[in-house]
């Protein structure tokens, strides 16, 4: 994508565009709520339910066995909180497929992408957000984290405030380095790895919501690095909590995310670099789809 | 029945096993969630161990062997069809006229598609639990033999709450999407197929397995391990799967003229 209007603007110029777009995702969002708002209460209030409650054998087993292994009770509900805030930032902020990338990719949807008039990046930066309908899992994510952290001998300054912003901001990156990393599987194969980011999703939802220590060094390696369910709550909770014999270092989830990041938009580089010279298959006559 | 044409029981297993070579067909890919899906086992094997790890060395062994057949027989305990999506996306516009039953060529096409990932994961499961230090083996051989009509019984009941849900799903227009969110979350916890329901707290063990729901995982689980007994815990599975294939089949009748197939 790089007409005469593009190439006149700057990476600055469109970050500035980013409050206007967003600002258009709020209120188209908004717009949807109030068009219907027996419809919108309904997935309001499914979200409020279903998300938290992802996490919820989890507590149930905590509960009756008054903590999992170093976890306490309210250690555990902690990190489930801060597994449904992260949850609840990429249903608010990367939702309509964006974090589920591969499904754009699988359908031939990646073209709508392409061809509006701003770069892929702030397109895939700002079209996903509907703080409206997404905001019922952020709403229970703090509230399980402050019910948490109530219970906690915890000394919350403001330093331990900007840690835990910091790690929460590394979890969502690393869990999108991750899912764009898989997408680009579909680059390849558009029909099999069109839901290969809902496989991965789901892995990261599934396993995130569990503490995993005591995994051996093999899976805990791979559960922080290829499938980065270990980001989604268990390291970051431990480091912010002090939680194990060995302190984990708060920087640990951020850097991690870094290294996600670079791997996820390198390989989404290289599946881009394919698509450019294959195309897609949607819009010929034996396309998917058609 | 004009002559050429198969038998119905024919086309249901043509169907199936269309359905298991497609499923086949994905072939690395599948692998990749025979990963997560291992994964995840392999945590909650470790989890066990971890809040175990003191008890009597029986019990630990019961529930890691309760856990791995768990998530071996994930599929089965957890019995879905893929009508609800046939709904969404549109492909029932050519079920209701192929020549067989809607419903038949629902649980035709799941019991192919779970042929692959019988061979490519339940008995690899099974056969290297041993590796990580599982027994995988039964109670007892009355247990074994017992848990084959259990585990019928269970994906019986799964079948009903599917064809239930979709047919509320017809009734009200609800997402596909949410109603299987609504069965995955509440059937993960409630039917005892990730954790036996005897370590939930509040008193929930006293009650749930009476529920259908534990009938679907718990019953057959608890068969294999040889908790309880086998004669109760069957009994019960089947006035469930009959109350559930009574109204599932009055819904369905009731609401498969109402369906709206979306497409895209």
């Amino acid at each position: 994508m790089a007409d005469g209007r593009q190439q006149a603007h700057t990476t600055w110029w469109f970050l500035t565009r980013v409050p206007a777009r967003y600002s258009l995702g709020f209120r188209m969002d908004l717009a949807f709520v109030l068009r219907s708002p027996g419809l919108a209460i309904y997935y309001l209030a499914l979200d409020a339910i279903l998300i938290p409650a992802s996490g919820a054998t989890t507590f149930l087993l905590a509960e009756r066995l008054t903590g999992l292994g170093s976890w306490s009770v309210a250690q555990v509900t902690f990190l489930l909180g801060y597994a449904t805030l992260v949850e609840g930032i990429l249903a608010v902020a990367f939702t309509y497929n964006v974090s589920h990338i591969s499904r754009r990719i699988g359908r031939g949807q990646f073209d709508h992408l392409l061809v509006q008039p701003q770069p892929l990046w702030l397109s895939l930066l700002s079209e996903g957000f509907a703080p409206v309908t997404g905001g019922a899992a952020v709403a229970m994510g703090i509230a399980i984290l402050a019910w948490s952290i109530t219970r906690l001998p915890l000394d919350t300054d403001i330093a331990w405030w900007g840690f835990f912003l910091a790690n929460l901001g590394a979890s969502v990156v690393a869990v999108l380095g991750a899912m764009f990393a898989w997408s680009s599987l579909a680059f390849w194969a558009p029909v099999a790895a069109e839901e290969v980011a809902t496989n991965v999703h789901e892995a990261l939802t599934t396993l995130g919501v569990f503490p995993l220590d005591g995994l051996g060094t093999v899976l805990t390696a791979g559960l922080v690095t290829a499938v980065p369910a270990g980001l989604v709550a268990w390291l970051p909770a431990r480091a912010l909590l002090g939680v194990g014999a060995t302190a984990t270092p708060l920087w640990a989830t951020p850097a991690a995310a870094v290294a996600l990041a670079i791997i996820g938009a390198a390989t989404f580089r290289v599946g881009l670099g394919r698509y450019r010279s294959v195309g897609s298959s949607r819009y010929t006559d034996f396309g998917h789809r058609r | 029945m004009s002559i050429g044409h198969p038998p119905e029981f024919g086309r249901y297993r043509a169907s199936a096993w269309l359905a298991a070579t497609g499923a086949s067909g994905d072939g690395l890919y599948s692998a990749i969630r025979y990963v997560i899906r291992l994964l995840r086992l392999l945590v909650l094997l470790t989890i066990w161990r971890g809040v175990l790890g003191n008890e009597d060395g029986s019990e630990l062994g019961r529930v890691l062997t309760y856990t791995l057949v768990a998530g071996a027989f994930a599929n089965q305990l957890d019995a879905r069809t893929d009508l609800g999506d046939a709904i969404w996306d549109g492909r029932i516009a050519t079920w209701f006229v192929a020549p067989v039953r809607v419903f038949g060529l629902a649980v035709a096409n799941t019991l192919g598609r779970w042929a692959p990932s019988l061979v490519g994961y339940t008995i690899p499961v099974l056969a290297l639990a041993p590796l990580v230090g599982v027994d995988p083996r039964p109670a007892s051989i009355g247990a074994a033999v017992a848990f084959v009509p259990s585990i019928a019984l269970a994906v019986a009941i799964g079948f009903a709450l599917d064809l239930l849900l979709v047919s509320l799903m017809a009734r009200t227009g609800w997402s596909l999407w949410d109603m299987q969110r609504l069965r995955v979350t509440f059937g993960t916890v409630l039917s005892g197929a990730v954790i036996p329901l005897g370590y939930l707290p509040w008193g929930l063990a006293d009650w749930l397995p009476w529920f259908p729901l534990a009938s679907m995982a718990s019953a057959p689980l608890r068969i294999w391990v040889g908790d309880g007994d086998p004669g109760l815990l069957i009994a019960g599975q089947a006035a469930w799967a009959m109350i559930g294939w009574i109204a599932a089949l009055a819904a369905w009748g009731r609401q498969r003229e109402r369906l709206v197939g979306y497409g895209g």
